[in-house]
């Protein structure tokens, strides 16, 4: 990732002070890494570019919010974009079925998450994985890495929802903690 | 505002939320600084799950978008409904910003709106860790587990001035972690208590 030329609080300040140049200077630092989450959901490269243009145009709109200046731009990029990307599906899927066709067909094939954890790339997130106790490990890949909802992991592990959200949670504290300075 | 979405926070960040949900609890969160908190945490979490993603650089058409996004313009190569899509937000966004100017108030250091609505205490002894998160007033309490004893029920114990109050009971997961949240008479507390079946506890201070 290019070097930040500015501390990541300073990025936030310049933002919550409306300055354009800082959603530009976000968008240089961390447009590459948000686009390689969309594409990762979507495999499309049109529309992957479009995910990532809808989480920058809602960050210049949420800037003033608390939930940037605490969390920082990356992981609020991060997670807005992945959310975006996730919506054009769903909204697909939902067009697919109206129109009869059979939306698995058209939806991008999941890849499982072992092979894709066997990316280079991914040695400090499958050496923080692995920390993870089974159950909370098992809850975290199912959610980000196969997509599945918390509903679904419910049911197909026969444990109450409250119990996979805090799994969840507890999961989503842990790596948060492990991989926090990577983040910015 | 409305009710704390505390059940949401996960979900939203994983993006299990329809866009409904997603947009309660984002307005929500971006006004209320204890959820601000919970929410940054996971979203932290799942970014850290996207280092696994790499990279992949971006279209110079796309890169272009961002000068029109700051000037509330619409983005470019969209079919008619995006294109609509994107001056309702232009729109929207022009609305917020004149709202913004019109109330325009110094940006205050969110550390000390943080603080300023609650304090965190990490607690001392064992099995395990936990953090508490108390309302600054008192009102509510968010406790936070680790390694704690497998499926052991913690009685949550308060020191009320010297009163010693039990806020509830949890029990922990199979793999020692625990989550719970209680809303409560407000006032001073001086002490929070987890006290195990087996006599385990975690204190603070």
């Amino acid at each position: 990732m290019t070097a930040a030329s500015d501390a990541p609080s300073d990025l936030v300040r310049r933002l919550t002070e409306g300055d354009p140049a800082a959603l530009e200077e976000a968008f240089r630092l961390y447009g590459a890494r948000c686009n390689a989450v969309a594409y990762r959901v979507l495999r499309d490269a049109a529309r992957a570019e479009d995910a990532v243009q809808e989480a920058f145009f809602t960050l210049w709109r949420r800037r003033s919010g608390l939930v940037v200046r605490t969390a920082g731009v990356a992981p609020w990029l991060i997670v807005v974009t992945r959310n975006a990307a996730l919506e054009t599906l769903r909204r697909e899927a939902r067009r697919a079925a109206r129109e009869g066709r059979l939306s698995n067909e058209d939806a991008p094939g999941l890849d499982p998450s072992a092979a894709y954890l066997a990316e280079e790339s991914a040695t400090q997130v499958r050496e923080a994985l692995k920390e993870l106790p089974a159950e909370q490990r098992q809850v975290v890949e199912a959610a980000y890495f196969k997509r599945q909802t918390l509903g679904q992991i419910s049911a197909e592990t026969s444990t109450p929802l409250g119990t996979v959200k805090s799994r969840a949670r507890l999961a989503l504290a842990r790596l948060a903690r492990t991989l926090e300075p990577e983040m910015i | 505002m409305t009710q704390h979405p505390y059940d949401d926070i996960e979900t939203f960040a994983l993006g299990d939320l329809d866009e409904l949900g997603a947009r309660r609890v984002f307005e929500h969160a971006d006004a209320c600084a204890s959820c601000a908190v919970l929410l940054s945490q996971a979203l932290a979490g799942v970014a850290a799950l996207s280092l696994a993603e790499g990279e992949r650089p971006i279209s110079s058409s796309t890169s272009k978008f961002l000068a029109g996004a700051h000037s509330t313009r619409a983005r470019t190569r969209y079919g008619p409904v995006a294109w609509l899509t994107g001056a309702a937000a232009a729109l929207i966004a022009l609305l917020v910003w004149n709202v913004n100017l019109r109330t325009a108030q110094p940006v205050v250091p969110v550390e000390a709106l943080v603080h300023s609505h609650f304090l965190h205490h990490e607690l001392s002894g064992g099995p395990g860790s936990a953090k508490v998160l108390l309302a600054s007033d008192g009102s509510w309490i968010y406790v936070v587990g680790d390694g704690l004893a497998s499926r052991a029920r913690y009685a949550v114990v308060e020191n009320r001035g010297g009163r010693v109050v039990t806020v509830g009971s949890f029990d922990a997961l199979p793999d020692g972690g625990a989550t719970a949240f209680w809303r409560q008479t407000s006032g001073p507390i001086d002490g929070v208590k987890l006290v195990g079946a087996n006599g385990e506890s975690l204190h603070w201070p």
